[in-house]
């Protein structure tokens, strides 16, 4: 065990010795939000079986774009990755620099999502065209609202990198920031199944 | 588990082949659409694309292979009332 390991296992963080609350309480907040898009994504599934799909509807999605969005998320995901890794190197400008590439990545999906929102719009494809269109928004909108929170807590955590941070304070919030992303990440992996993908099928 | 495990398990994963992997999966599922297959092999693709995606992402970067059981009970409990939830709307949505 490494001197940052000591550190880490008795900061006022760790519960008993070995268990991090914060760790903890970020799970049972993933937890919640899995019951949350969960639940939306059964009705979605469960109304498109017993309508035998949704016919022209879902065939108006752009899922190309979707497909462009889902690569620029796993590649943020990969830059927060790295930049755990530099964390654990103690490398802090590392961190910054793979951090602040995730933030503008997560930005950069947001930019196409309001593209593509303008794009629907301009077509006449609102909230209120049809049942798809309804939970395209309502699923798609939850989605980028978590995503831009998580945007904005990369960028506060990467603004509090300093020369007065600890090593272990560091790798121990940028665990829990990354916990998050991921969560963000996984959820729109089906989405971007259920929402783009499986309406275009044949 | 211990924080040092943690460590050494994460430091294990290459996240650049974690990232090729994605990548490719993701080509599997919009493959299935772009070449147009016929839905009872198109849904199946992209379905299976898809949860490896997530399982990789768990595991990989998650680091749920090397977590507490308490963690994956966390992570299990709302899954199962996501099922759960399923099942009991079956009747009224598509029954009906």
């Amino acid at each position: 065990m490494s001197n940052s390991d000591v550190e880490l296992v008795h900061s006022p963080d760790v519960f008993e010795g070995s268990f991090e609350i914060g760790k903890l309480g970020m799970w049972i907040f993933l937890a919640g939000e899995t019951m949350v898009f969960g639940g939306l994504m059964v009705c979605y599934t469960l109304l498109m079986i017993s309508r035998g799909g949704w016919g022209a509807d879902g065939a108006h999605v752009a899922w190309r774009l979707g497909g462009l969005n889902t690569l620029v998320l796993f590649t943020s995901s990969l830059t927060a990755a790295l930049a755990q890794g530099a964390a654990r190197a103690r490398d802090a400008a590392g961190v910054r620099r793979y951090l602040g590439a995730t933030a503008l990545l997560g930005l950069f999906f947001l930019v196409i999502k309001a593209f593509e929102y303008s794009s629907d719009f301009g077509e006449g494809f609102t909230p209120g065209t049809s049942l798809f269109w309804s939970f395209y928004y309502v699923m798609t909108g939850l989605h980028v609202l978590h995503l831009l929170a998580g945007v904005v807590v990369i960028f506060g955590l990467r603004w509090l990198i300093g020369p007065h941070t600890t090593d272990a304070w560091l790798e121990r919030k940028l665990k829990y920031v990354c916990l998050y992303w991921y969560f963000v990440e996984m959820v729109w992996i089906f989405l971007f199944a259920l929402v783009y993908l499986i309406p275009n099928v044949g | 588990m211990s924080i040092s495990m943690e460590q050494t398990d994460s430091a294990a994963t290459d996240p650049l082949k974690t990232w090729g992997l994605l990548v490719a999966l993701l080509l599997f599922g919009v493959l299935a659409v772009a070449l147009g297959l016929p839905r009872g092999l198109a849904l199946p693709v992209i379905f299976a694309a898809a949860i490896a995606e997530a399982c990789i992402i768990g595991r990989s970067y998650m680091r749920l292979r090397s977590e507490d059981v308490l963690i994956y009970l966390l992570v299990l409990f709302p899954a199962v009332l996501v099922v759960a939830l399923a099942f009991v709307l079956v009747p009224d949505i598509v029954e009906h």
